[in-house]
This record gives C-alpha cells, structure tokens and sequence, in this order.
C-alpha cells in the first residue's frame, strides 16, 4: 500500500549480542504507520519507547525483523542518509542538540552536509525559520533562547532536510508550561499544513489526547493501539502502561460516578469547558438572564 | 521559626565582559521552617541561579541569605551545605558507585562515622525514601527511573539537611514514577520535618503540594503567595509564559460564561472540580479546601 510511511516487520531489537543473557528492547512489534499520521506513543520508563522511535529512522538496526521507512530497508546501509533525511528526530534535552554559533548556523548545519548551493542554503534557512517563527531570532546565539525557543531551532534544522517525518523523543519534557505549548503547537501545524508525519513519545497525557493515534508500549511490546477517545475509556489499559487519565477526563470520570450526566468525550480542557457548560445550560444558568 | 530568609540579593554572570548578565536582580522572600514551597517561573528567569545560593554554591554579588535564623558568610559554605540539601535536575545521572548503599553512604564519608552508625544513617535515609532494604545491595544500573531517582535523592537526605531544595525532581519520569517522587517530597515535609522546595514547570503539581508559591519573572520575585492567591492570576502569568492549572483554567472560563451561577475562580485540583459541581448545580456542599477557602 502507498500510504505505508513507516512499517515494521516483526521487529526485535536488544542491546546485548550476548546470547546466554540476551534481553529485548523491543519485541516481535508489527506497525505500521500511515502517512500524514499524528501518532503518540507512550508507556513507562524504560518499556522501550525511544527504541522504537531510533528504529525508525536507522539510528537502530533491527536484531530480528524489518523496518521499512518509504519501503526502504533501514538495514540497507546505502539507504541510511536517505532515511535519516526523511525521517528527523528532536531529543529531550535542548542543549545538547545544537551545534551552531547562531540560530542561522546550526540550522544550516545538516544543509552543508548534503552539498546544496549557497542559494538553496538561504532560501531552505529563511523557510525553515519562517516555519518555526524564528525569523527575529536568526543570529542569535543558541544558549542565550529560551527552552521552547531552543526546541525550534533544532526543529527549524530538521525541517530544513525536508524531512518527511519527525520524531519527538520527549521532546517537551524539560520545557516550562509555554515552550511546551509552543512545541507542540509546532508539531500540530506542521502535521496539518506541511502534512509531515509526526511521532510523538511522551509520558504527558494531554499530548497523548491532541494525537491521532496512539500506541502504548510495555516492557517491549506494543500492548494497544488505538484512538485516545478510547483508550481513556479503558481503565484497565490505562493502569497497565502505568499512565493515567488527563485531569479533564478525570473530572468527567469522578462526576458520572457521582451521577452528573457528562455527555461526549472529555480529554482536554476545552472538551471540558464544552461538557460542563452544556450541564449548566441544561440547568437553566444561560446568559445574564438570571442576575 | 523561618527556615531561609533571602535579602536584597543579587547576582551578576560573567561580570565586567561583554556577556555580563544580570541574573538575579534584589531578590527577598522568607520561607518558614517545615513548609512546602513551590517556585515557579519561565526558562531561563532565575530560578536555577536562586536555589545555588541556598546552599553556598553560588555567592550573592550583595544581599544576605539567613538559615535558621542565622546569617550566611562566605566562609559558612560547608556549613550551609549540611543544613540545606540540593537535588539537581536528573540526580540520576551523577549516580556513580557500585551499589545503592554505597552510593547514598558517599556524602557520609567525611563523618568520620563507625560502620553501625552509617549503616543506620544509610537505612534511614533510604525508609524515608522508599527504598526497600533488598535495594540497597543491588547496583544502580538495575533500577529504574523513578528508584534511581529515590537513590539520588536519599544520598542528599542522608546528610539529614534541615531544607531540601528539588530542581525539577518529577522531569522525564512516567506518570508513576512522577507520582511516587513527588508524594516523597511530599512525605519527607509532612512526616519528617523536612522543609522543602520544589522547582517546577508544572502547575498542577505545585497546585496539588506546596503550602506557598514564589513565582520569579527576569531575575525577581514576580508574587508570592498560597496557591489559591497566586493562580487567580490566569493573565498575569501567562503574560509571563507561565500557566495555571488545568481546572483552575476550566472554572474560570465557566464563571465568565455564567455569572449568575456563582462559580468559584479559584478551583485547583480535581477533587475539588467535582465539589464546585456539584454545589453548583444543587447536588451537594462546598467540600474540602475550597470549603475552608470560603470560611
């Protein structure tokens, strides 16, 4: 099938060659995920997650199994730049993944290694930091942004490869409250306007909600893949992959156990804004009516 | 008794060159032994700077810093270093010896301690962090996150320091693991005495734990106050790139949206969502802090 961006094949990955204590990462895991897709994967601490996603894109090479990134073979050493220029990564920690002097430097870091001109250089840099709202910040120097600010530029490099897909290895988690926001917002627009694949890993639950689609991973295996809309309805899943509800849900949770009629789904606060002034429409507090 | 009284200080980086930075510009603020604290504020506003100058790490360029009452001189540092705690960002990765036990007992060694009493000090401080008697002979590597977390964090607490200062103990961890950290934190104010500080990104967090909140903005102290105070303030803290809690958000769109109903601002935990609710519409009372809150 055409749309199969990213596909794997019975994939098996451990750490160890050893084989009297030989352990997997990853196990026996089939997926397939289709392009333009916005996919969250979550699980606990070391269930295997971010050998998931360096699968992806070659960083990892399968122990046993394939994995196929536009139906090429990541164990194909010739396609390995290929792949890795279609499917970019951004880490947790901002500070460790920025190379340049200035913002306009590190993003035409990965440019200069695949030999463009000096024009496509400066027309791919001014798109990316148009993409990533930089424009303002392009000499300055990296340490001196902010967390959310950092983020972007190490995402403004990857966008200028022309990637295909990004992968968001917790990519949040050291952020504060508005370069959360920020990120994710860029993750989001560039899902919906550039139709880049994204692959969210995070253990925050209000990333899951705002996914597509997401895949929870325990102790290597991939245990559900589902909408969020369900897989917050399933309690059982939920405390299996060690997650929990996302607070709004929580509260729509607490009040139908109390008998409140909460009608719809209820993950994000606006869903729940929505629900609760549904009930008190209901109850007949509409407008200023009542003062 | 006040537990770290903070006057006028303030720090300069990289003083007299062309990268001077002023980090933190005649900040004060008390905090009172045996309490939670929370501070908040936006990358890069100070709050890492702040917490060095507890313990000594960094030196006010002027100001004073008082602990237990008493004021701190540059040549207090080892002292100052017993008596306040500090948990860096990732504690785990600073882990380096070959069992837990081993670990948590290093900061012991210049105690000139007989082995008993270490072992007593090392088993104490991991009860009181939850860490299971089996762990301590097993090697860090093994463990996961959130138990390299405690390990981290009961090397500090070994020490018995009188404040604990947490930068961001919860980062990276699982919603368990998350849990787990921050009901410690939690325990060790509560139950053992312990003053603690937290630093924090998340709102909800802060919300649920701290007793008193001290948010920074560009090198000061923007507020300070108990949760309820500070969170009313949905515009102001945006405005400087910092958020409120989740219901806090939802009940203060909802009382714009229906003056007439007289719903509550300054809701901040689930729990006390679902009461708003139902009081609101008829079907009980104001119940737990949003009660007391309202006497």
């Amino acid at each position: 099938m055409t749309d199969d961006f990213i596909r794997f094949e019975n994939v098996s990955y451990s750490y160890t060659s050893d084989a009297d204590n030989i352990k997997y990462a990853i196990e026996n895991a089939d997926l397939t995920i289709k392009k333009g897709e916005f996919t969250a994967i979550a699980g606990r601490n070391g269930s295997g997650k971010s050998t998931l996603a360096k699968l992806m894109n070659a960083l990892l090479i399968p122990t046993y199994g394939k994995v196929y990134v536009n139906g090429k073979d990541t164990s194909d050493e010739s396609e390995v730049w290929d792949i890795r220029r279609t499917v970019g990564m951004v880490f947790q920690n901002p500070d460790s993944q920025i190379v340049g002097a200035t913002v306009e430097d590190d993003i035409a870091f990965g440019l200069e290694n695949i030999g463009l001109s000096r024009d496509e250089m400066h027309e791919r840099i001014d798109r990316a930091l148009l993409t990533v709202r930089l424009e303002k910040e392009r000499s300055t120097q990296p340490h001196l942004l902010s967390g959310g600010q950092k983020q972007r530029c190490a995402i403004a490099g990857i966008t200028a490869m022309r990637p295909e897909c990004i992968v968001f290895d917790e990519a949040t988690a050291m952020l504060d409250p508005s370069g959360r926001r920020e990120v994710m917002e860029l993750a989001h627009r560039l899902n919906k306007e550039n139709g880049i694949t994204i692959v969210d890993i995070t253990h925050h639950m209000e990333e899951v909600c705002c996914a597509d689609r997401v895949i929870l991973i325990e102790s290597g295996k991939i245990i559900a893949d589902t909408a969020p809309s369900e897989l917050f309805r399933n309690r059982r899943l939920v405390e299996e992959a060690g997650l929990e509800l996302p607070k709004a849900a929580e509260l729509a949770e607490v009040l139908r156990d109390k008998g409140v009629p909460v009608r719809g789904t209820v993950l994000t606060g606006d869903e729940c804004f929505e629900a609760l002034s549904e009930l008190l429409s209901d109850l007949h507090f509409t407008g200023e009516s009542f003062a | 008794m006040t537990a770290l009284k903070v006057e006028n200080i303030s720090y300069t980086y990289m003083k007299k060159t062309p990268f001077e930075k002023k980090a933190l510009d005649n900040v004060s603020f008390q905090i009172e032994a045996g309490t939670f604290t929370g501070i908040i504020g936006h990358t890069g506003c100070g709050k890492s700077t702040l917490i060095q100058h507890f313990n000594g790490l960094l030196r006010p360029d002027s100001g004073k810093i008082y602990i237990n009452g008493k004021l701190t001189e540059g040549s207090d540092v080892k002292e100052m270093r017993k008596k306040v705690g500090l948990v860096f960002q990732y504690p785990e990765y600073q882990l380096f010896e070959s069992t837990v036990y081993r670990d948590i007992a290093f900061g012991l060694r210049g105690e000139k301690l007989t082995e008993e009493e270490e072992r007593r000090r090392v088993e104490d401080a991991a009860r009181k962090t939850g860490l299971t008697h089996d762990t301590l002979d097993r090697s860090v590597y093994e463990l996961s996150g959130g138990q390299k977390r405690r390990v981290a964090i009961a090397g500090i607490t070994v020490m018995n320091p009188d404040i604990l200062v947490l930068d961001e103990p919860a980062a990276g961890l699982d919603p368990e693991g998350r849990k787990e950290i921050l009901k410690l934190t939690k325990d060790l104010c509560d139950k053992n005495g312990v003053t603690v500080i937290l630093v924090s990104h998340s709102m909800e967090d802060i919300a649920e734990l701290a007793d008193n909140i001290i948010v920074m903005n560009d090198g000061g102290v923007e507020m300070t106050g108990t949760p309820r105070e500070i969170f009313k303030n949905v515009k102001r803290l945006r405005e400087i790139c910092l958020d409120v809690p989740l219901m806090t958000d939802v009940f203060s769109r909802l009382a714009e949206r229906f003056p007439e109903a007289g719903i509550r601002r300054d809701i901040l935990t689930v729990e006390e969502a679902a009461c708003e609710v139902l009081r609101v519409i008829d079907k009980g009372t104001a119940c737990g802090q949003a009660a007391e809150a309202e006497k």
